[in-house]
């Protein structure tokens, strides 16, 4: 395979990628305030897709019918982490991370009910045509899904860096009961980051859904990937979480291109099951052990 | 000679009394749910078999139960109506999976079933009571063979999903391709959820086919359709008849831009004289007063295999398993339907055209 085999593989595993990276910086930002693994997470990128796909055939204006999907996304984020999660803050983590499992069950529902069993299209935002890179065709919708990652990373970064709130975040992540005691209000931040993570989960929908539409049941893909994400992230770490999201679906893409598209989740959980294997030190101790007897 | 008078009329009389009962068939269908568009055509071309032929001097009484196309309800409406003894015959209106749900019940309730679904496994190995109609994939994929072998058409790049039907489709290629002079260049999967399917096009391309088979349906069908446009692919491309509906036409734009796209269907669907039985199909059409859609034409046949089992046995449940089992050619809209004690699958590629698509409509290919 040529250079144009690999360009072709590599900027559509980046555009995949790229909802992986946003899925991911939500799990990291809702696990650094409140504990949780939200597992909602990737419904949000499915309800931003399917708001915006379900109003542009309705007349609405595609800035407005974006803008309408991640003003739902913030809001159901919102009301997740209120009625929800805030009533069994004190509850074991086990219970909160199902119940998180119960919101995507009732998100993807609630889609189901509400936009149909048909997956929706809508237009590009610069219309549906290709560009060419090294022999390579690439929708230029891509441009837009580069472009609003970069720039929602961007924000975010500078959030956790530049602001108060945002270093309220990180003080959070590194010991939650010391940012308490130095009066960070985690129950009100808690708030804040579940509607964000929620607004940048339905941002990444809206502009993926011209190239791969939206659908009631695409966010277990999304959740799961991006899950791994956040995992290889440590859920701390939002840089190398979304680094790793990335990651994932270009090594996603170049396992289906270079493999074989039959193994290409078996290629990707496996490299997740050997960094855990590496991480956890199981190697190492093996040997010890071994060595020991 | 008073009392013998009595006899014979009292055994004249029950007689006619029973020839009044009515025929009673259970149906379970998939009214709501996934399948809820297919199984009402299905009914509804039920019904106009019933007002073109219906069974001559007996009334039909249905007993329908909603499946919600879902296995474990299917399974359990089954039951439910096979447990009636007075049910004599039932029609499984659901998909494949539910209907392969049912099939490990057939022989315990011992009641002939005539049922959908395309799954080859519903009606190989044959279980003794239970009857499919349509065409398996094997048969599918036979036209595509006999077709791409008519066309000069050498190497053949396939493109399925990982679940049992895909499996089904790239499996039987695999076979037949060597009967027909064919050779598989690429065969790729995919996942029903998956979103991109760049990767598989590019190994597809870089293996240089003739004509591509893409076994996409539902959402991957739109996906695999705008991304085989974007790359530039020049081939002939052939999909799944599931793939061609109202939803991939609103997502493609409009049912002009496929045009060109082909797809093995049942004969029916291209109605008039392209159908297998053009009579059948024109007294079908009368009865429904519209131009029928292809699970109307399935319905249809459903009725014709029911009216040839009526008549060739004495209507009780082992006697009309007989009697369906020992079908041979028997004529119907979608193709003549056969069954043997080791097949059990009704029509097969006889009944199948290869069409292509123009305005969104049918009409057979070159």
């Amino acid at each position: 395979m040529d250079f144009s085999v690999f360009v072709q593989l590599l900027l559509p595993g980046l555009t995949t990628g790229c909802v992986y990276a946003l899925v991911a910086l939500g799990f990291v930002l809702c696990a650094n305030v409140s504990g949780v693994v939200n597992f909602a997470q990737g419904e949000y990128v499915m309800l931003g897709g399917v708001v915006a796909a379900f109003l542009v055939p309705h007349g609405v204006s595609l800035p407005v019918a974006i803008a309408l999907a991640v003003v739902a996304g913030a809001l159901l984020g919102a009301l997740q982490e209120r009625l929800t999660l805030a009533p069994a803050r004190h509850s074991p983590d086990f219970i909160q991370i199902t119940i998180t499992l119960g919101v995507a069950v009732v998100l993807r529902g609630g889609a189901l009910i509400a936009f149909g069993k048909d997956p929706l299209s809508m237009p590009g935002f610069s219309g549906d045509g290709i560009f060419e890179v090294a022999g390579a065709a690439v929708p230029v919708q891509s441009l837009w899904v580069w472009g609003a990652t970069a720039l929602m990373l961007a924000a975010m970064f500078w959030f956790l860096r530049y602001t108060d709130p945002g270093r309220a975040v990180r003080a959070c992540s590194i010991n939650l009961q010391a940012a308490r005691l130095m009066g960070v209000n985690a129950e009100r931040l808690t708030l804040a980051v579940f509607a964000v993570a929620g607004a940048s989960g339905a941002l990444a929908g809206a502009v993926i859904a011209p190239i791969v539409l939206a659908n009631w049941d695409a966010g277990i893909a999304y959740g799961l990937k991006g899950f791994i994400g956040a995992i290889i992230g440590n859920f701390r770490a939002p840089g190398i979480a979304v680094a790793a999201g990335l990651g994932i679906g270009v090594l996603e893409s170049f396992a289906a291109g270079y493999v074989s598209s039959g193994f290409k989740d078996a290629i990707v959980y496996g490299a997740l099951l050997a960094y855990l294997l590496v991480k956890g030190g199981v190697f190492v101790f093996g040997r010890a052990s071994l060595l020991s007897r | 000679m008073k009392k013998w008078l009595w006899m014979i009329a009292a055994a004249l009389f029950a007689h006619a009394a029973a020839a009044q009962q009515p025929v009673k068939i259970g149906v379970v269908a998939s009214l709501s749910g996934g399948f809820a568009a297919a199984a009402k055509d299905t009914m509804d071309g039920f019904q106009a078999w019933e007002k073109a032929h219906g069974l001559p001097g007996r009334k039909i009484a249905l007993e329908v139960l909603d499946d919600e196309t879902n296995p474990v309800s299917a399974s359990n409406a089954f039951r439910r109506i096979a447990s009636d003894p007075d049910v004599q015959l039932i029609y499984l209106f659901i998909p494949s999976n539910s209907v392969m749900a049912v099939k490990s019940l057939a022989s315990e309730f011992k009641v002939p079933i005539i049922a959908g679904g395309a799954a080859d496994a519903i009606g190989i190995p044959a279980d003794p009571w239970l009857f499919k109609v349509a065409p398996a994939v094997r048969d599918f994929m036979t036209v595509f063979s006999q077709y791409a072998q008519k066309k000069g058409y050498k190497r053949i790049a396939s493109l399925n999903s990982t679940d049992a039907f895909g499996q089904a489709e790239i499996t039987n290629l695999k076979e037949l391709a060597p009967k027909y002079g064919l050779q598989i260049v690429a065969a790729e999967t995919f996942g029903v959820e998956d979103t991109s399917f760049n990767a598989q096009l590019t190994r597809i391309r870089s293996a240089k086919p003739d004509i591509i088979y893409n076994g996409a349906s539902g959402r991957a069908a739109i996906l695999t359709w705008r991304a085989l446009q974007q790359m530039g692919f020049k081939q002939p491309l052939v999909v799944t008849q599931a793939a061609v509906s109202k939803a991939f036409f609103d997502a493609i734009g409009s049912p002009s831009a496929a045009d060109g796209l082909m797809t093995p269907m049942q004969s029916g669907v291209f109605g008039g004289a392209a159908a297998a039985d053009a009579k059948l199909y024109a007294e079908m059409a009368k009865a429904m007063g519209r131009t029928p859609v292809y699970f109307n034409t399935f319905g249809f046949d459903v009725g014709l295999i029911t009216e040839a089992a009526f008549k060739g046995s004495n209507g009780t449940r082992q006697g009309l398993r007989d009697a369906l089992e020992a079908m041979r050619d028997l004529p119907a809209v979608n193709g003549p339907v056969t069954y043997t004690t080791k097949d059990h699958t009704g029509q097969n590629f006889r009944s199948i055209v290869m069409g292509k698509l123009h305005g969104g409509k049918p009409v057979p290919a070159d």
